[in-house]
């Protein structure tokens, strides 16, 4: 009897595939890393987008500016500081307490307070917004004037074109 | 008949394990050891960076008021995202006269590093004080893979400006 050493073509197809799978699976590890690394740069962009329209009193300033207006300062910002490959977009709102049952004047999201709370205005402004959004934040701030009775939220959504 | 009962170990299972167990081994070798290496130092590069961003336009340093000779941290906000113009200037002026100090004061001593501070329009912001006088930049990076970016936005002058931050190693 001779012996003899066979190389079959299913141990070759099984190495390949394995091999195969091991790269795509480390291919998809070093992609989630990259991932996690542009969700913190959009986080942080959207957070100073926020931060420093307040403090440039962006938001205080539009309780006395018309929606046209408050709209034209939003829109520049974001024109200003949104980095090529992120979408942003930005809605301010403002609220009035109201101490009566019903809104009135302030009747955006209905004529019942509520929480004690009418929406009196509602702005907003995007970049050029891409269909094909890769990842998506989203952050809120806070804000308000002398004035007890008033108050505002501003909401920005960043994604990554 | 008589019956006799064996077990095979077909030659060829040995060599596809041999096979297998070294295209693992080697994958293992470049993959999660040189590959991951290099997704490490790029990984902490990025938290660095990103790390330095946030201090320099969160904080106003420690101590407060510092400046060249007593500075323990970097920070050049007067309150968060509010650029303060002489520490931008003594930043500024200490990244282009002692930058080993600089890099050692903001814990990058490992790497190249470059700032700048812009408007909008890419003009770079100008100083003029009696700290430093010229453009709001210093530092180069080589233009490589491994470069890492951070941009920050802040108010400087009631305007805002972009902050760009760049590392290497």
């Amino acid at each position: 009897m001779k012996k003899g050493i066979v190389f079959t073509i299913d141990t070759i197809i099984g190495v390949i595939i394995t091999a195969s799978l091991l790269t795509a699976i480390m291919g998809i590890q070093a992609a989630n890393e990259n991932d996690e690394i542009e969700m913190l740069k959009l986080q942080a962009f959207a957070m100073d987008a926020l931060t420093t329209m307040d403090k440039q009193k962006m938001f205080e300033t539009g309780f006395f500016q018309s929606d046209a207006q408050l709209q034209q300062s939003l829109t520049r910002f974001l024109n200003n500081t949104t980095p090529e490959n992120v979408n942003a977009k930005i809605t301010v709102k403002m609220y009035r307490y109201e101490t009566h049952s019903s809104c009135g004047s302030c009747h955006l999201a209905g004529n019942t307070p509520i929480n004690g709370f009418c929406l009196c205005r509602s702005v907003s402004s995007d970049t050029v917004i891409s269909n094909t959004v890769r990842q998506k934040t989203v952050e809120k701030r806070m804000f308000s004037t002398h004035s007890e009775r008033q108050m505002g939220m501003a909401t920005i959504e960043v994604s990554l074109k | 008949m008589n019956n006799k009962r064996g077990q095979v170990i077909i030659f060829d299972l040995i060599v596809a394990i041999a096979i297998f167990t070294i295209t693992f081994l080697l994958f293992y070798n470049q993959f999660f050891f040189s590959s991951n290496d290099e997704a490490y130092d790029y990984n902490r590069a990025s938290e660095k960076i990103n790390q330095l961003g946030y201090f320099l336009i969160s904080t106003s340093g420690v101590p407060n008021d510092w400046d060249e000779t007593d500075v323990e941290a970097i920070g050049i906000a007067s309150e968060k995202n509010v650029i303060d113009e002489t520490k931008l200037s003594m930043l500024v002026a200490m990244g282009i006269a002692n930058s080993s100090n600089m890099k050692q004061k903001l814990d990058i001593q490992a790497y190249n590093f470059s700032f700048s501070a812009t408007h909008p329009d890419g003009a770079l912001v100008q100083l003029n004080n009696s700290i430093y006088q010229g453009n709001a930049s210093f530092g180069t990076v080589q233009e490589s893979k491994n470069k890492i970016k951070s941009t920050r936005i802040a108010s400087y002058k009631n305007s805002e400006i972009i902050l760009k931050l760049e590392i290497s190693k």
